[in-house]
């Protein structure tokens, strides 16, 4: 199975959190995964900027050529993609929001019912299964506390995945498991 | 009262959230003596400055359009600002506005649980959050859009008098909720037709067909 991780941590200091990803990484290859980490605070991308052009002049590409277009093509390669982020200000982190912002070239303007709402058209036939992993509730900054189920709720309805949920609270072994075994 | 408006929509030019926000303000200053100040925020220096403005505001209300399910990257960035703020802004309101193309207020109400929890974790008094669908082209076509600028203006005009917001008003503006069971066959009819004439069109005035439009050029 092929699992990327993202790492959305911002801050170097916050070291446990990439710690624990190495860690994960190695206990899910011992499981013979083919693990790639992709760190963004490696990277400095541009926002979305809502232009469209993705969607309407250059189908399924992004206006911006910054090196997202690589973690887009290893995320729909991807059989599981984990987007881990702490918890800051009660949410996930900014450069998250970006990935997930910067990932409207996998959708389709298209409209269509779901359920008793609108949404869009998917652009591709495979999507990897997405899993958010969130950092230790017990231990983050102010705010933290609450805040998972927060998030969770504002995810779980995504069309395109990130409807499941863990943290960095559980153990290694429970986390590389549930990843595996979905 | 004085009041500082934060627009976080990431677009350059023209944009949906200023077309709410214009009405907004304007509802609000028919009261004498409020004044409102609009502070566009979309690139990584107004964050910083926006958290500078907010620390010092009476009353703030951050507009958004809704992008993935939240509010936009920049956004983000701007509550990450206000860190050192948290637990520190007592007897500050803030309220948000957050708009987008989807007709049902569903889309955001999760989001609008973490922006009451955020006012919350900030010790700010929440005022509330206007939701509105339904907004897609409404800076391209404003004209097209009287009741939605209406309702902007009315709510503008509601928290000047009283500097609250009223939540019946609110939800009866974000209406509808979600789709009726009932109601749902002549939705599918609806945005066929939509994808039709409004982004088939579009598309069509960048040279794109409909088919060219599903392309998969990264994967399949």
């Amino acid at each position: 199975m092929k699992v990327l991780i993202i790492n959305a941590n911002p801050k170097e200091t916050y070291e446990a959190f990439d710690l624990y990803l190495e860690a994960l990484k190695a206990s899910l290859e011992e499981k013979m995964n083919e693990v790639k980490v992709i760190p963004l605070r490696r990277f400095s991308f541009h926002d979305c900027i809502g232009c469209y052009s993705c969607w309407l002049k250059t189908p399924g590409i992004c206006c911006f050529q910054d090196g997202m277009e690589e973690i887009l093509k290893e995320y729909l390669a991807a059989d599981t993609v984990v987007f881990a982020s702490p918890i800051i200000m009660g949410f996930i982190s900014a450069s998250l929001k970006c990935v997930n912002d910067r990932m409207l070239p996998v959708m389709h303007p298209f409209l269509q019912p779901r359920e008793d709402r609108m949404s869009h058209f998917l652009r591709y036939s495979h999507y990897p299964e997405a899993i958010l992993l969130l950092d230790d509730p017990r231990d983050g900054a102010e705010g933290t506390n609450g805040s998972i189920a927060l998030i969770e709720k504002v995810y779980e309805n995504s069309q395109r995945g990130m409807r499941r949920f863990l943290n960095t609270g559980q153990s290694i072994e429970e986390v590389s498991y549930a990843i595996v075994h979905h | 009262m004085r009041l500082f408006i934060i627009n976080g929509s990431p677009k350059p030019g023209k944009n949906n959230t200023e077309v709410l926000l214009k009405n907004f303000a304007r509802g609000f200053a028919e009261t004498p003596g409020n004044e409102a100040e609009m502070f566009r925020m979309n690139h990584e220096e107004a964050y910083r400055e926006a958290a500078q403005r907010f620390e010092g505001a009476e009353a703030v209300l951050i507009a958004f359009p809704l992008y993935s399910y939240a509010m936009p990257a920049g956004v983000k960035m701007f509550f990450e600002e206000l860190e050192p703020l948290l637990g520190k802004c007592r007897g500050k309101k803030v309220g948000f506005l957050v708009q987008y193309g989807f007709a049902e207020a569903i889309h955001a109400r999760p989001l609008e649980a973490y922006l009451g929890h955020l006012a919350t974790i900030l010790d700010c008094q929440y005022l509330g959050t206007i939701i509105k669908g339904g907004c897609d082209s409404l800076s391209k076509n404003e004209k097209a859009n009287r009741k939605i600028q209406q309702g902007a203006y009315e709510i503008g005009k509601t928290f000047g008098a009283t500097g609250g917001f009223d939540q019946k008003q609110l939800d009866t503006y974000a209406a509808p909720e979600v789709q009726k069971k009932q109601n749902r066959l002549l939705l599918g009819i609806v945005l066929k037709i939509l994808n039709k004439i409004y982004w088939e069109a579009s598309m069509k005035k960048n040279g794109v067909t409909r088919e060219e439009s599903f392309a998969r050029p990264y994967g399949d």
